[in-house]
């Protein structure tokens, strides 16, 4: 009898798992990368925000609060604001001259919500006269507060059988995604799983999250945690305890965590497992499955879980798995699990390398995933193609990439209609679209300086303005319907050669490629953590790397204790009270109990405050020396990047530390957050929320690191750093030519003046 | 001998490690660096090229050292400049753009080339000491010839010449002259053009008269084969001196000429020739249309004659240039005379007997006065036969394979044979702009960093060069508009010669001819065409750099590149504008300290300003009152010239500014005594010359040319209007 309550408790609180509802509340702001004022002008105007579904949940209620204000000179009867939602018109609203300001509150209705990617469209017509209206008239206009427009979504989860294909779901960018996940590991687990699989698995799922943040956890099971004392006393059954023992009683019954991982070899976690698993685990293992919930007499002692376990018999099979669920594609997995037999890769190729260009080679926007655009009617658009160089990307100045666009216009587009081409923000080539008969152009070149792009993500957009023709006609406007700009995806990219060489210390490099820490070239670069409780810190910087990289980063390492001697490029997480010994003297700002702050960061306090006082009467401080103090952090976390003093190469070595481990692990939260991540810049970096850095600068030398394949590259940028010293064996030599020239000179010229 | 020996090796050695320095040179110039730190060294070797060449005009132990450090400098910025280019610039997006892209860069690389042999030409010019026949015993001096070929000179310009070479100062019976008429020869007088015969025989007879007056020998041949060469290959048949002296029909010699020239040739056996200056008496049309400034600019001969045949001399390279030199007999039969592969016969000859292994001297006096061409037509006829007979050579002769010359006397001729190429490059300079402001081509892929850290400087290392090498006889941009002038005609010259080496003939430059009023040259057509492409492409520049902004930079070079070529443009046109010069004999300054003396043996003193043959202008110390109107003029000049005594006609007195213009009175028993007080000393030339050939500022230099060329471009415009206006009235009147 008791076994069939305990079955039934444990199918109810399986059912109160999928029933559980959640609401998210997102900003409009949040979806959108522009300014936070969506202004719309014209006529005619319309705007899409995407608006992403975690894949798993299903939406019970949507709401959007919206706050607009649109322009007093129009004319409410043909003035609208139509909120679409995939393409339904899902509210109307008038806009009201005599009410500008207004909030509505829209219903998005359930069922037109789907999984990944959804569209918010807003479109107005705004007229000030019932005919004639110019299109570019100035009054024309409406707003949208992003940043207070809220949307309300409402969820819960679909229930289902565990299968791997859910961690999708679980993890991918979108609203009712899981934002924070823990990683268990036995006690007593084998190094390596520490060191290695774990941040696999950190970046598998960071991987997963795209851009958002993922807050990783490490947790430790214990099986030698007795079993809780029961209210009534009574002891626990041998069936019982056995289900306790496969549940998830190790975590926290408050966490939110719809999964968590496990991982080990089968052995280490053989006292979480239950038989049946244990036995499937006869490789490298991938698999999901849920807990069961220990109910007993209606007090939910553990409440049921998913979890992943990430397993093999030996520390090489955990690894493999760990590396699989970086790679592998969950959707091709409906299975509760998996065995990994091997790889089979074409060579021990960084993954890295898979995703990025190769510099010298030619791609066409096809290669790059990119499908090219088509543009109908009256726009000003941009479409942007992206695509990732190597961090270490060094061409010389006269290097050149080459563009041959395909594209097409079609006929009759107006004055104003043009193509602007941008490479990562620089203006390189202007194109009027002013062929009334249109044009075609295959293979348009634009050979372009090289030094336009950069080490890592290159953004290249095409501006596109399409205008209809202006008839000369009063009240004759040509709706601009036909207008057509196709560019196909046959284009193409020709880079440069370049060499892989790269400035250090550069956090802000550091920042949109990750590199060093992630290069094209295998070379291991290991976080090293100072106290065991940084280890969460440190996974989820790992997956922020991976994230930033794009890619999984097999050569990451989680190791806790600084070793003599680091990897050539090592990140170091620590408190000022466990600066391990040889890496506070050598730098130029110092993060121990006895910090040294440079007088940098004097100077620009009193620079700020000359320029803040427009005081002309005192120049510009440039001090150099460093301050030694006795202090604390506060709630301050400091990044500093130097050379690495304790490895036998040119490495750069990355610093963070915070007051206490717990401080620490919050601020790396903050770091991985995209604004202070997308603000990373210099070599010392200090922050103490997720919003704002609290100082960025370049505290330390310059230095460059990297492999020449090409000596002649090599050459180029050390006297490029360096040109004195070509000046002067330069002139040495000439000194000595024209010396000799001139000694041969007077010779022969004496020689001559003998004779007569 | 032992000591020569050591000396030979250890200049050996020396050389082997020059050369090892200069190889590390060019790799040093060859490894790449960022513009910005191309930028900053440019700056620096710019101020070390710009104190170097300071320093090597100032008189001290180190001159010439400083000369060499300069150089080497400021080729290393042009040497670095064109591997720039050549690796790193020479990309195009089409077939035509590519085809643009390497014309303008050849045209680099053969500037390049000229501007770097010509610094080493001209790196130690030679300086000669004077030499005198005194030191040498009468009956040691070789007995020469004066051989003057004539063709279709007048006769008084011919009798001015026969009397100077009469007066030369030579043992009498060592000296020979012969008029050697080519216009009045056999086939001349039998041609069947009645006139023309006719003409060709009373040229006959009143030259073998004039001849005969003045114990010159007459020389009239059968045929007019191989032209000039050929002229004095059969007078050599039919005269025994063991030297020639060549003289054009218009070069007068100075009375000074065998004096300081044979020297050199009874010194050393091996002395094949010895050259010296062509001093023009005359401005040439640039120098009277355009400047103006005959008298106080240096002239485009003083730069060939004052640098660069010193530099070639250096280098035992300085050749024949036709006249105003005296030839050994005994070598010029050896190579069968004077060669006739080419047009340019004189060059050719000397390149013959340098190859033989003899040499040649330069002597840096000018003791010759010669007439430049009047007409802008007459003086491109005469560039075209230099270019023609040069290129010939380098076609014909290959002088960069002949083994038996020096490797220096190679380079030496290669320079001065390359040098006549520059049509090719002037026109692709000139026209290039247009490539890119009227047709879009991109030919001359660089950023505005790399214009700056590149382009400008080897642009102003190679003016600072110039500068420095041959500043005293070339002013700024004189070069460029010689060069714009020539280019057109002898770029279809060349062309001509490229197709058939042995094509072009012998043609007669066309001199002292006078110009009776003011007109535009008929050669100006041409030039309106460029003048209107270029100004096109000014239009089109400006219009590019209003509507294209992303080019904006590249746009503004191009542009201003064009605008220097529109700016040498409308300075041509004042050279095409052919201004009258009814003056019968070239008028050149004088300073001589003079007394006319009256009838009643009263005397007026005063101080020449300047002097013809046919008479003088001077200004008197003292009042004019009671200057009558047939006076003697006295002077007494130091050297050769002695006391002279002239009578002389007053044609005008100007009591407020004291000037007196006179004539002289032209009796026979006059006549040799004029030519020899104003023709006949070279302390005349020389203190003109030096006079003139100073250097100025590139400053001064722009300014100056931009002076002169705002009236010309006037100019056309109201010539051209009259002469049409002139056209419709006549048609009118017609009718």
């Amino acid at each position: 009898m008791k076994k069939m309550v305990f079955v039934l408790l444990f199918g109810l609180g399986l059912l109160s798992q999928a029933i559980a509802a959640e609401t998210h509340k997102v900003r409009l702001s949040d979806l959108y990368a522009g300014d936070s004022t969506l202004r719309m002008e014209g006529a005619v105007a319309e705007f899409e925000l995407s608006v992403p579904l975690s894949g798993g949940l299903k939406v019970e209620k949507a709401t959007l609060d919206m706050r607009a204000v649109n322009s007093i000179a129009l004319i409410r009867q043909r003035s609208v604001l139509a909120v679409r939602f995939n393409n339904a018109t899902i509210s109307q609203i008038a806009l009201d001259p005599n009410a500008p300001n207004f909030r509505p509150e829209i219903d998005i209705p359930a069922e037109l919500w789907r999984e990944g990617f959804n569209t918010l469209t807003f479109a107005v017509s705004q007229h000030y006269a019932n005919q004639c209206v110019d299109n570019a008239a100035p009054e024309l206009w409406s707003e949208i507060d992003l940043y207070r427009s809220v949307l309300s979504v409402e969820t819960s989860v679909v229930n289902g059988p565990a299968v791997l294909a859910d961690l999708k779901n679980r993890f991918n960018p979108g609203i009712g995604r899981q934002q924070g996940v823990t990683l268990f590991t036995a006690s007593g687990a084998e190094q390596s799983t520490l060191t290695t699989a774990l941040p696999l698995v950190a970046q598998a799922l960071a991987l997963r999250a795209d851009y958002q943040n993922l807050a990783i956890r490490h947790g430790v099971l214990d099986n030698t945690r007795a079993l809780p004392a029961r209210d009534d006393l009574t002891p626990w059954s041998d069936e019982q305890a056995e289900r306790y023992r496969i549940s998830s009683f190790y975590l926290d019954n408050r966490s939110k965590e719809a999964l968590h991982v496990v991982v080990g070899t089968a052995s280490s976690l053989r006292p979480f497992l239950s038989e049946q698993t244990f036995n499937q685990i006869g490789d490298a293992y991938l698999g999901i499955e849920s807990t069961p919930a220990i109910v007993v007499d209606d007090k939910v002692l553990v409440p049921a879980r998913k979890r992943l376990i990430v397993s093999g018999t030996n520390e090489g099979q955990v690894q493999r798995a760990a590396t699989t669920l970086a790679l592998m594609d969950d959707a091709l997995n409906p299975d509760p699990f998996i065995l990994i037999d091997g790889f089979q890769t074409a060579s021990n190729q960084v993954p890295l390398v898979a995703d990025t260009l190769t510099p010298g080679e030619s791609y066409s926007f096809q290669d790059m995933g990119d499908g090219g655009a088509e543009y109908r009617g009256e726009t000003a658009t941009t479409k942007r193609v992206e695509f990732n160089l190597p961090a270490d990307f060094y061409v010389p100045e006269n290097a050149t990439v080459t563009l041959l666009l395909d594209f097409a216009y079609g006929a009759e587009f107006g004055q104003g209609s043009m193509m602007n081409v941008l490479i990562n923000g620089k203006l390189v080539h202007g194109l009027p679209l002013s062929n009334p008969n249109g044009d075609s152009f295959r293979k348009y070149q634009l050979n372009v300086p090289a030094r336009h792009l950069k080490g890592g993500r290159n953004r290249l957009d095409f501006d596109v303005a399409m205008r209809a023709p202006i008839t000369d006609v009063v009240c004759d406007d040509v709706a601009g319907r036909h207008l057509y700009f196709q560019l196909l995806p046959d284009s193409r990219i020709e880079l440069p050669e370049a060499g892989h060489v790269a400035r250090q210390p550069d956090l802000r490099l550091f920042g949109e490629t990750a590199y060093p820490m992630a290069s094209v070239v295998r070379k291991s670069a290991d976080i090293y953590v100072t106290r065991p409780d940084m280890t969460g810190g440190a996974l989820t910087l790992a997956g922020k790397l991976a994230q930033t990289a794009g890619t999984l980063l097999p050569d990451i390492h989680v190791i806790e204790g600084v070793p003599g001697t680091t990897t050539d490029t090592a990140f170091l997480m620590t408190t000022p009270d466990s600066v391990p010994q040889g890496y506070a003297t050598a730098f130029g700002a110092s993060l121990e109990s006895a910090k040294k702050w440079p007088y940098r960061l004097q100077n620009m306090l009193h620079n700020r405050l000359r320029e803040a006082a427009e005081d002309k009467q005192h120049k510009n401080l440039i001090m150099h020396g460093v301050t030694v103090q006795q202090s604390g952090l506060g709630d301050l976390a400091v990044l500093i990047a130097q050379k690495n003093p304790q490895s036998d190469g040119t490495g750069t070595i990355f610093m963070m530390a915070a007051d206490t481990p717990s401080q620490l692990n919050d601020r790396v939260q903050d770091l991985i957050s995209p604004s202070i991540w997308g603000q990373l810049g210099g070599d010392f970096f200090a922050w103490e929320n997720p919003e704002q850095p609290a100082l960025v600068m370049q505290v330390a030398d310059v230095y460059v690191v990297g492999e020449f394949e090409d000596s002649w590259l090599q050459t180029r940028m050390w006297l490029s750093n360096h040109p004195w010293y070509w000046l002067i064996a330069f002139i040495v030599l000439v000194l000595f030519c024209s010396f000799i020239a001139y000694w041969l000179l007077r010779r022969r010229n004496n020689k001559m003046q003998d004779q007569w | 001998m032992f000591s020569n020996s050591v000396s030979g090796s250890r200049s050996g050695g020396l050389v082997i490690v020059f050369i090892a320095g200069l190889s590390l040179l060019g790799l040093l110039l060859l490894v790449p660096m960022d513009a910005w730190s191309q930028l900053l060294v440019s700056v620096v070797l710019l101020i070390a090229v710009h104190l170097c060449s300071q320093e090597s005009r100032a008189y001290h132990k180190y001159q010439q050292f400083f000369r060499m450090v300069a150089i080497f400098l400021g080729l290393a910025l042009t040497v670095r400049y064109l591997i720039w280019r050549g690796l790193y610039t020479l990309t195009a997006t089409d077939v035509l753009s590519l085809v643009a892209v390497w014309l303008l860069y050849l045209a680099e690389i053969y500037a390049g080339i000229t501007h770097v042999m010509g610094c080493i030409v001209n790196s130690l010019p030679l300086s000669r000491p004077l030499k005198t026949i005194r030191n040498i015993p009468e009956e040691k001096l070789p007995t020469v010839d004066v051989l003057i070929p004539t063709y279709n000179e007048p006769a008084e310009l011919l009798e001015v010449t026969l009397r100077a070479a009469l007066m030369l100062k030579y043992p009498q019976e060592k000296l020979a002259v012969h008029l050697l008429d080519d216009g009045s020869t056999e086939q001349k007088i039998t041609q069947q053009d009645v006139a023309a015969a006719n003409r060709a025989g009373a040229r006959k007879a009143e030259l073998s008269a004039m001849c005969e007056r003045l114990g010159v020998h007459y020389h009239a041949r059968k045929l007019n084969h191989h032209a000039k060469a050929g002229n004095i290959n059969d007078a050599l048949l039919e005269t025994n001196g063991e030297l020639i002296v060549v003289l054009d029909a218009d070069h007068v010699p100075t009375m000074d000429f065998l004096d300081h020239t044979v020297p050199w040739l009874v010194e050393n056996e091996k002395v094949f020739l010895v050259q010296t200056p062509h001093f023009m008496a005359n401005p040439d049309p640039v120098e009277r249309n355009y400047f103006s400034a005959f008298s106080r600019m240096p002239s485009e001969n003083d730069m060939f004659y004052g640098t660069i045949q010193r530099g070639l001399d250096f280098w035992s390279a300085s050749f024949f240039c036709g006249s105003a030199a005296v030839l050994r007999r005994s070598h010029l039969e050896m190579v069968g005379g004077l060669s006739g592969e080419s047009i340019t016969e004189d060059a050719e000859t000397a390149f013959d007997l340098h190859a033989m292994g003899y040499e040649s001297v330069y002597v840096d006096r000018p003791m010759v006065s010669g007439l430049a061409p009047e007409t802008f037509d007459a003086f491109v006829t005469q560039r075209m036969r230099w270019a023609q007979g040069m290129t010939q050579i380098l076609l014909l002769k290959k002088p960069f394979m002949e083994k038996k010359l020096s490797w220096h006397q190679r380079m030496g001729y290669m320079s001065s044979i390359l040098f006549w190429l520059f049509p090719f490059a002037r026109i692709i300079f000139l026209l290039m702009p247009l490539a890119y402001l009227v047709f879009g081509m991109q030919v001359y892929h660089a950023s505005m960093t790399e214009i700056m850290a590149y382009t400008m400087p080897h642009v102003i290392a190679t003016y600072m060069l110039s500068t420095m090498l041959f500043g005293k006889t070339r002013w700024p941009l004189v070069s460029e508009l010689y060069e714009i002038l020539q280019c057109i005609f002898t770029l279809r010259a060349l062309t001509k010669v490229f197709r058939n080496p042995r094509a072009p003939s012998f043609v007669v430059t066309p001199k002292g001819e006078n110009l009776t009023q003011t007109f535009i040259s008929p050669l100006s057509g041409v030039f309106y065409a460029l003048l209107l492409l270029v100004g096109i492409a000014m239009v089109a520049g400006v219009m590019k750099m209003v509507n294209e902004p992303l080019t904006r930079e590249l746009t503004a070079v191009v542009l201003g590149w064009n605008a220097f070529n529109l700016l040498l443009l409308v300075s041509v046109m004042g050279v095409l504008v052919e201004r009258k010069q009814v003056r019968e004999q070239a008028r050149l300054p004088a300073n001589d300290y003079i007394s006319l003396i009256g009838s009643d043996g009263n005397a007026w003193t005063g101080h020449l300003i300047d002097l013809s043959l046919g008479g003088a202008k001077l200004r008197l110390s003292g009042d004019t009152a009671g200057l009558p109107e047939k006076v003697t003029l006295i002077t007494d000049r130091e050297g050769d010239l002695g006391k002279v005594r002239l009578p002389c006609q007053v044609l005008s007195v100007s009591p407020d500014n004291k000037f007196v213009r006179f004539q002289f009175v032209q009796d026979e028993g006059n006549i040799d005594q004029i030519v020899r007080f104003v023709l006949g000393d070279s302390r005349r030339w020389q203190s003109f010359q030096r006079r003139r050939t100073r250097p100025v500022s590139y400053w001064f230099g722009v300014k100056h040319v931009l002076r002169v060329s705002v009236r010309p471009a006037f100019q056309h415009l109201y010539l051209n209007s009259r002469r049409y206006w002139q056209k419709m009235r006549t048609a009118k009147g017609s009718t």
